[in-house]
C-alpha cells in the first residue's frame, strides 16, 4: 500500500495547493451563504424570503427526520441497557451454551430485549458466515491512553476506578496515563500516585512522558496521544502480545466509562469479522458533573449527546467522535493518530478510512461513556471556555481538505462513496456554520428590510405566517428533546422535583442563543481562521470538579 | 436499518419536493381554484388595522370570522367592498381594489366614536391658544398681557400662570408670540412701557425664567430664530442683514451677515441663502463655510430677484424654502413645487413626508417616493393635493403616524383620512371660534381647544389610548439647568 499523507504539513507543491484550496473552501461558502442571504435581504427580499421559506421547510424535515432517528437510537440505547456483554462475549466464545435458554425465558416478555437479541443473532449469524474467527475473550487486551496535560487527579481517577470496576477482567486492561513533560509538576506526582494505587489491579498500569516540542508535532491531544501508543506498542511486543488481539481506546481524560463498557467493547470486537478495520464509538454522555453547571453549557452537551445518538443509527457514515476505540492493529496500520492536528478523534478515521482504502468502518456502540461538561467558574468565563471547546470541535472541518486531497488521490475508493462521505462532510461543517444564524438572525431580514415593493406583496403578509406555523412544528422536535433529555440524564434526588423539571425543561428555550453564539459562531469563526492559514492548536477545556470520594462515581453511571 | 433509512429519506424528499414549492406558491399568492377554470390562480390579499382594534370585517355583506388587525387571503384579483364595524363607532366602508400577488394594505384605519367625547380641561373662559410645535405645551391666553397667560402641560393635565403674580412683566401686552419646535424656549415681541422689546422666556410651573433682550434686538426685527440643539443663540433678519445673540454670554452682533434672502438652522448650523442666488451652509460662529449652490443662474430662476424665504432644514438632505408670497421649494427635483399660497408646512420625519397647506388645499410632499422606477428623465418627489375644498385652512397637524390629516378650516375641524383606495373619508371633528388655535398631539392622541360657547380649554380624544402604545415613545425631553439664565421676574 503507497501511504497518503494525511497530515496537511510538509506537503509537495501540488498537494500544497490541493490543501490550501480544500482549507478556503468551506469558509468561503459559508461566508458566502450568510453575506449572500443579507445583501439579497437588502436588494431582493421577496427573492430571500422564498429562499428562507425553502430553507425553513428543508430545515424542519431534516429536523423531524433527525429526530426520527433520535427516538429509535434512544429506544435502541434503552434497549441495550440491562444487556449482559460479558454474557454475550462467553458465547461468543463459546464457552457457554445458555444463550438458547436465556433469551427464551426472558425475551418474550420485553420489546427491548428481543430487538437486543435479533441484533445479536445477526451479529452472530454474520459472523459465523465469515472466514473470520475471533479471538477468545481471554486473549483480548484493552489498551486505554488517557492523555494528561493540565487535568487535575480529581478530574482523571473517577475514570481510572471505572475500568475496575467494569464486568470486564481489569487484568485484560493496560492502561497508560500519556503524560506531557510540559505538565504541573502536581500532576505528575498524582499520576504516579495514581498508577502506584492501581497498577496491581490492571495488566500493567504505565506512565509515559511525552517530550514537549518533538520535531513535525503540534501542541495537540494527537501527537501525545501517538507517543504513548508507539511506547505502548513496544511494549506488547516485548510482552509477545499480538497487536490482532488488542483494542485501544483514547480517552479524554474527564471519560467515565460504564461497567458494561469493556465487555460490550470486547463483544463488538470480537463480533465483527472485519474487526482490523473497525473503530468502535460508544454514545458521549455529558453527565459527570451534569447537575452542578449551568444550565446553557448543560443544554449544549445534551444536544451534543442527542448528535452522537443520531449519528450511531446511521453507521455508514459514523465518524468517530471524542473518546472512542479502535483495533490497535488498525490504528499502527494506519500510522497512529495525526500528531499536528487538533481532531485527532475523527482525524483517525478519516486517516484509517484513507489508508484502507475505504474498507474501514465505525460500529456505533450502544453503551455510554460520561464526560464532564465544561465549568469555568464564573458564567461569563464558562460561556468563553465552551465557545473554545466549540471551536475546537468545529476545527473539525481541518479534516475536510486532508480527505478531499485523499479521495482525489484514491483510485480504489468507489467515486459514489466518495461523493457520499465527502459532500456530507463539507455539508455538516457549512450547516453548523450557518443555520444557526440563518434561523435566528437572517431569516427575519427580508422582512425587516422590506422595501416598499416587497412590503406590498403577498409574500410580505404570508411569510410570517408560514414561518410560523414551521417553527411551531418544530417546537415538536423540541418537546421530544425536552422529554428524550429528561429520560437520558442521571437520577438525581432533588429538593423541589417538579420544580427542578421544569426549570430543565425551560433551559431549552435557550436553544436560539446556543444554535448561534455556541453553534454557528465557534463554528464559522473555525473555518474563518482555517480559511486564513490561522492554525489552531490544542486548547485544553476547563472542567472543574469539586473533590468528591470515588463512591459517588456509581451515581455518575447510572 | 440502512434500509429504512433509505426509505424514510426518499420520502421526506418526496415531501420536500411536493410540499415546498407548493408552500412557496402559496406564499406568493397562487391557490388552486376548483371549478370549470380549475388550476394556480394569482390571488392577492387585504390586510386591515384599525384603530381601536376588535372591528368585524365584511367583504361584500359577508362577515369575516377574525378581527382586526387581519388578513383576508386568497382573493382573486377584483374589486372588494370592505366594511369594517365596531360597536359604538361609525362604520368603515370602501371599495379595495386587490392584485394578484399583492397585498392592499389597510394598516390605519381610525374607527371614530359614534360621539365624540371632549373632556373638559381647564375652566375659562381663555381669549386664545397659542399652539408650540413638538413642545409638551402649550399657551392659553385671557387677555393681551404677559399676566394674563397660562400655560397648559398636556403630558401632565397641569396648568400654571406663565409669570408669578409680582413679576415686573404682568402688564407687558404681548405683540408676537415666536417658538420653535423642540425647544423649552419662548420668544414674546412685547409693548413694555411704551417700549417695544423682546423676551426670552423659559416656562416653568415653580417660575418661569425671562430674560429682556432690549438690549441686543432693536425693533423691526423679522424672522427670529434658533436652533433647538444650541438654543443660546438667536438669529434674526432685518433689511437683508442677519444678527444674532448669545443669551449665555449676553453678547450679540448686528449686522453679522449681510446680502442675505433666507436662513434656517439645523444641529448647530446655519443656512444661508444670498441675494447673490448662492446657497451656503456654515456654523454658528460664520466658520466652516460650505458651498452648496453656486450657480447664480439657477439660484435666479429659483429664488428670483426679491424677497424672504424661510430655510426649513428637515434633514442634511432635504432642505425646503418658504417664501413670503408663500412659494415652495426644496433642494430635490423639480426644486419648486408650489408657486405660491403655501400657508404653513409640517414634517414627518419617520415617512420623510411634508404636511403643505395652502388656504384652500391640502398637499402631501412624500420625499420617500423619489427614484422610484427607471427613467430616461429624472423624475423627484411630488406635491400631492389630497385635499382641495377648503375654505380658509389655517393649521394642519400629521395623525396616527402620518395616515391621516387633522386641519382647522375656518371655524371647524376636520380630520381626513390619507391612506385610501378609494374617496378618502373626511370627519367633521369640532367646531371652534373662527380664527381660534387648536393643538393636536400625536403622544397624547388628543385635540385641544377652545369651546366656542364658554372658551374652556377642552381635550377631544382622536386616537384611542390603547393604540398609542403602538407608537413609538415619545421623545425624551430633560428638564433644562437655569444655570445660565438670569431671572429677572
Amino acid at each position: 500500500m503507497d501511504t497518503f499523507q494525511f497530515s496537511p504539513r510538509g506537503l509537495a507543491s501540488r498537494e500544497k495547493w490541493l490543501q490550501r484550496f480544500f482549507e478556503i473552501l468551506p469558509g468561503v461558502m459559508s461566508w458566502a451563504i450568510l453575506i449572500g442571504l443579507i445583501f439579497l435581504s437588502f436588494s431582493n427580499s421577496l427573492l430571500a424570503a422564498v429562499i428562507m421559506i425553502a430553507f425553513y421547510f428543508y430545515w424542519l424535515l431534516r429536523l423531524f427526520y433527525m429526530t426520527t432517528f433520535l427516538l429509535i437510537a434512544y429506544l435502541r440505547l434503552s434497549f441495550e441497557k440491562g444487556t449482559d456483554w460479558m454474557l454475550r462475549v462467553r458465547e461468543v466464545d463459546g464457552l457457554e451454551s445458555d444463550f438458547e435458554s436465556w433469551h427464551k425465558s426472558d425475551s418474550k416478555s420485553d420489546f427491548g430485549k428481543i430487538i437486543s437479541l435479533w441484533a445479536h443473532e445477526r451479529n452472530l449469524e454474520t459472523l459465523k458466515q465469515s472466514a473470520s474467527p475471533p479471538p477468545f475473550s481471554k486473549d483480548i487486551y484493552h489498551l486505554v491512553i488517557i492523555p494528561i496535560a493540565r487535568e487535575a487527579r480529581e478530574v482523571f481517577e473517577p475514570g481510572i476506578q471505572s475500568f475496575v470496576s467494569g464486568q470486564f477482567p481489569a487484568r485484560q486492561i493496560v492502561v497508560v496515563l500519556a503524560l506531557e513533560e510540559r505538565a504541573d509538576e502536581k500532576i505528575k506526582q498524582d499520576a504516579h500516585k495514581v498508577r502506584e494505587k492501581y497498577k496491581n489491579t490492571f495488566y500493567d498500569f504505565l506512565i509515559v512522558n511525552h517530550p514537549d516540542g518533538l520535531p513535525g508535532e503540534a501542541r495537540a491531544k494527537g501527537a501525545n496521544a501517538t507517543y504513548a501508543a508507539k511506547h505502548a506498542a513496544e511494549y506488547f511486543q516485548k510482552k509477545n502480545i499480538p497487536v490482532e488481539h488488542i483494542v485501544v481506546s483514547c480517552f479524554d481524560a474527564d471519560t467515565v466509562v460504564g461497567p458494561d463498557y469493556f465487555a460490550c467493547l470486547a463483544y463488538h470486537f470480537m463480533i465483527s469479522p472485519d474487526r482490523e478495520r473497525v473503530s468502535f464509538q460508544p454514545i458521549p454522555v455529558y453527565h459527570n458533573n451534569i447537575w452542578n453547571v449551568r444550565g446553557f453549557t448543560r443544554v449544549l452537551e445534551i444536544g451534543s449527546s442527542f448528535f452522537q445518538l443520531i449519528e450511531a443509527t446511521n453507521p455508514e457514515k459514523l465518524v468517530t467522535f471524542s473518546s472512542h476505540s479502535m483495533s490497535f492493529k488498525a490504528l499502527m496500520d494506519a500510522g497512529y493518530w495525526p500528531v499536528d492536528m487538533i481532531s485527532d478523534d475523527s482525524a483517525i478515521f478519516w486517516k484509517a478510512f484513507l489508508h484502507f482504502k475505504g474498507n474501514y468502518r465505525v460500529i456505533p456502540m450502544y453503551v455510554t461513556i460520561s464526560m464532564d461538561v465544561v465549568d469555568a467558574g464564573s458564567w461569563w468565563k464558562t460561556i468563553i471556555s465552551v465557545y473554545r471547546q466549540k471551536r475546537r470541535w468545529a476545527w473539525g472541518v481541518e479534516n475536510f481538505p486532508s480527505v478531499m486531497r485523499g479521495f482525489l488521490k484514491d483510485t480504489k475508493i468507489p467515486l459514489p462513496k466518495k461523493l457520499d462521505l465527502g459532500f456530507k462532510l463539507f455539508a455538516m461543517h457549512i450547516s453548523w456554520a450557518t443555520w444557526g444564524f440563518l434561523l435566528t438572525v437572517i431569516g427575519w431580514l427580508p422582512a425587516l428590510f422590506a422595501g416598499r415593493e416587497f412590503s406590498s406583496t403577498v409574500l410580505y403578509y404570508s411569510a410570517p405566517r408560514i414561518t410560523g406555523i414551521i417553527f411551531n412544528l418544530a417546537s415538536l422536535a423540541l418537546v421530544t428533546s425536552i422529554i428524550l433529555s429528561l429520560c437520558l440524564l442521571p437520577k438525581k434526588k432533588p429538593k423541589h422535583p417538579l420544580r427542578e423539571r421544569v426549570f430543565l425543561a425551560l433551559e431549552w428555550l435557550l436553544i436560539p442563543f446556543i444554535v448561534s453564539f455556541l453553534g454557528a459562531l465557534p463554528a464559522l469563526d473555525a473555518q474563518t481562521r482555517l480559511m486564513f492559514g490561522r492554525y489552531m492548536e490544542f486548547w485544553v477545556t476547563e472542567k472543574k470538579r469539586s473533590v468528591r470520594p470515588l463512591h459517588r462515581l456509581r451515581q455518575i453511571l447510572k | 436499518m440502512p434500509h429504512f433509512r433509505r426509505v424514510l429519506f426518499y420520502v421526506f424528499v418526496a415531501i420536500y419536493f411536493v410540499f415546498c414549492p407548493l408552500t412557496i406558491l402559496y406564499a406568493l399568492g397562487y391557490i388552486f381554484k376548483p371549478g370549470s377554470e380549475q388550476g394556480l390562480v394569482k390571488t392577492g390579499i387585504i390586510y386591515i388595522s384599525t384603530a381601536p382594534s376588535g372591528a368585524t370585517v365584511y367583504l361584500k355583506n359577508k362577515r369575516f370570522t377574525h378581527k382586526t388587525p387581519t388578513t383576508l387571503r386568497g382573493l382573486l384579483a377584483n374589486d372588494y367592498s370592505v366594511t369594517i364595524r365596531l360597536k359604538n363607532h361609525r362604520p368603515w366602508t370602501q371599495n379595495v381594489p386587490v392584485e394578484g400577488e399583492k397585498a392592499t394594505v389597510l394598516e390605519r384605519i381610525l374607527l371614530l366614536p359614534d360621539e365624540l367625547k371632549s373632556e373638559h380641561l381647564v375652566t375659562g373662559p381663555f381669549k386664545g391658544l397659542v399652539p408650540l410645535q413638538d413642545s409638551h405645551i402649550f399657551l392659553l391666553t385671557k387677555g393681551e398681557t404677559l399676566g394674563e397667560m397660562i400655560v397648559y402641560d398636556w403630558e401632565s393635565k397641569k396648568f400654571w400662570p406663565l409669570l408669578p403674580k409680582n413679576s415686573i412683566y404682568q402688564n407687558t401686552k404681548v405683540l408676537a408670540t415666536t417658538s420653535i419646535p423642540k425647544s423649552s424656549y419662548l420668544l414674546f415681541y412685547v409693548l413694555d412701557e411704551g417700549a417695544r422689546k423682546f423676551l426670552w422666556v423659559e416656562p416653568d410651573a415653580r417660575g418661569s425664567i425671562i430674560m429682556d433682550l432690549a438690549q441686543f434686538f432693536s425693533e423691526g426685527l423679522t424672522n427670529i430664530r434658533w436652533d433647538p440643539a444650541k438654543e443660546n443663540r438667536i438669529f434674526s433678519f432685518q433689511a437683508g442683514r442677519l444678527h444674532w445673540v448669545d443669551t449665555n454670554s449676553k453678547t450679540g452682533e448686528q449686522k453679522w451677515f449681510e446680502g442675505i434672502r433666507g436662513y434656517g438652522l439645523y444641529e448647530k448650523m446655519i443656512y444661508v441663502l444670498k441675494q447673490d442666488g448662492t446657497f451656503i451652509r456654515m456654523n454658528h460662529l460664520g466658520g466652516g463655510e460650505e458651498i452648496l449652490l453656486n450657480d447664480p443662474i439657477l439660484g435666479h430662476s429659483l429664488f428670483g430677484s426679491e424677497g424672504f424665504f424661510s430655510i426649513h432644514v428637515f434633514s442634511k438632505d432635504i432642505i425646503l424654502f418658504l417664501g413670503e408670497g408663500g412659494e415652495l421649494l426644496a433642494n430635490r427635483l423639480p426644486y419648486r413645487f408650489a408657486e405660491g399660497g403655501v400657508k404653513g408646512i409640517r414634517f414627518f420625519s419617520k415617512q420623510n413626508k411634508v404636511l403643505v397647506w395652502t388656504e384652500n388645499k391640502i398637499g402631501v410632499l412624500d420625499f420617500s417616493k423619489e427614484h422610484e422606477g427607471e427613467r430616461v428623465f429624472e423624475r423627484g418627489p411630488e406635491l400631492f393635493w389630497v385635499f382641495k375644498k377648503g375654505k380658509n385652512i389655517e393649521q394642519a397637524f400629521w395623525v396616527y403616524e402620518g395616515s391621516h390629516i387633522l386641519f382647522r378650516d375656518g371655524a371647524n375641524v376636520y380630520l381626513f383620512e390619507l391612506e385610501t383606495y378609494g374617496k378618502p373619508h373626511v370627519y367633521d371633528l369640532t367646531k371652534v371660534k373662527e380664527g381660534d388655535s387648536v393643538f393636536y398631539s400625536e403622544d397624547s392622541g388628543e385635540l385641544y381647544y377652545l369651546v366656542p360657547e364658554t372658551k374652556a380649554l377642552a381635550g377631544l380624544e382622536i386616537l384611542p389610548r390603547r393604540d398609542l402604545l403602538l407608537l413609538p415613545f415619545p421623545e425624551r425631553r430633560e428638564k433644562r439647568k437655569p444655570s445660565e439664565i438670569e431671572e429677572l421676574s
